[in-house]
């Protein structure tokens, strides 16, 4: 696959602040929080979280009844597992 | 252009703390920016995201090239079967998108970056001692 060139875009400022308010929710979160979320995705939105799944599609139809378009979405990989994902 | 980036703490509940680098992107869902936290992973061939992401990426799963995903195991039974599919993602830090080979995989997934495409795009490097990753732009810009 040839890459093209990058391009610049225009983030909005408000999903900027999404990404900040994540980011402040996590490194405000306990162990015992942060635990709890072990091996789910979940969504954040106005530094709270709006959403827990045990899978991503699960969590996409969440956060469509709850009628939220954008959220901060991740992946909370469980505290007792060791990660290596090497793709062959 | 470059910019750093700090590893985030995750505490087990032993008490012990792994720091592991992560990068928030935004992906193109429904024709919106959305945002996503990844995994940085210099270890893996190719990124890697769920199957159910492709299809908000208004992707066709199957229309990808076909892929068979092992990880550390190599028992038959282990392997996934998974898609790549080029995928447009937009970096926060400097507001620009590139577009990188993304591999989907059958079932559940997390959301990885890996080698191929996007360390085209960047010179990556880990630092453990900081706990920062510092990236810098090598790719052409439009």
């Amino acid at each position: 696959m040839s890459l093209p060139p990058a391009k610049r875009v225009e983030i909005p400022q408000e999903l900027l602040d999404l990404i900040h308010d994540d980011e402040e929710l996590f490194r405000s979160m306990s162990p015992q929080e942060m635990a709890k979320y072990g091996g789910k995705w979940i969504a954040t939105k106005d530094r709270q979280v709006v959403a827990v799944a045990r899978s991503s599609a699960e969590l996409y139809r969440q956060l469509a009844q709850m009628g939220i378009e954008v959220a901060c979405i991740s992946f909370i990989e469980d505290p007792d597992h060791v990660v290596i994902y090497a793709l062959h | 252009m470059h910019f750093t980036r700090p590893w985030e703490e995750f505490v087990r509940p032993g008490g012990t703390t792994i720091w592991r680098p992560t990068l928030y992107v935004f992906l193109w869902e429904a024709g919106r920016l959305k945002p996503r936290r990844f995994l940085l992973d210099s270890g893996a061939d190719l990124s890697l995201a769920s199957r159910s992401v492709c299809d908000h990426l208004d992707l066709t799963w199957k229309a990808g090239e076909e892929r068979i995903l092992h990880g550390i195991s190599r028992k038959k039974e282990c392997q996934v079967e998974s898609r790549v599919h080029a995928v447009d993602l937009v970096v926060a830090e400097l507001g620009i998108q590139i577009t990188i080979p993304m591999c989907f995989a059958e079932g559940e997934a997390p959301l990885v970056l890996g080698r191929q495409g996007f360390f085209e795009y960047f010179r990556v490097t880990f630092d453990r001692q900081a706990l920062l990753t510092t990236f810098e732009f090598v790719g052409e810009l439009l």
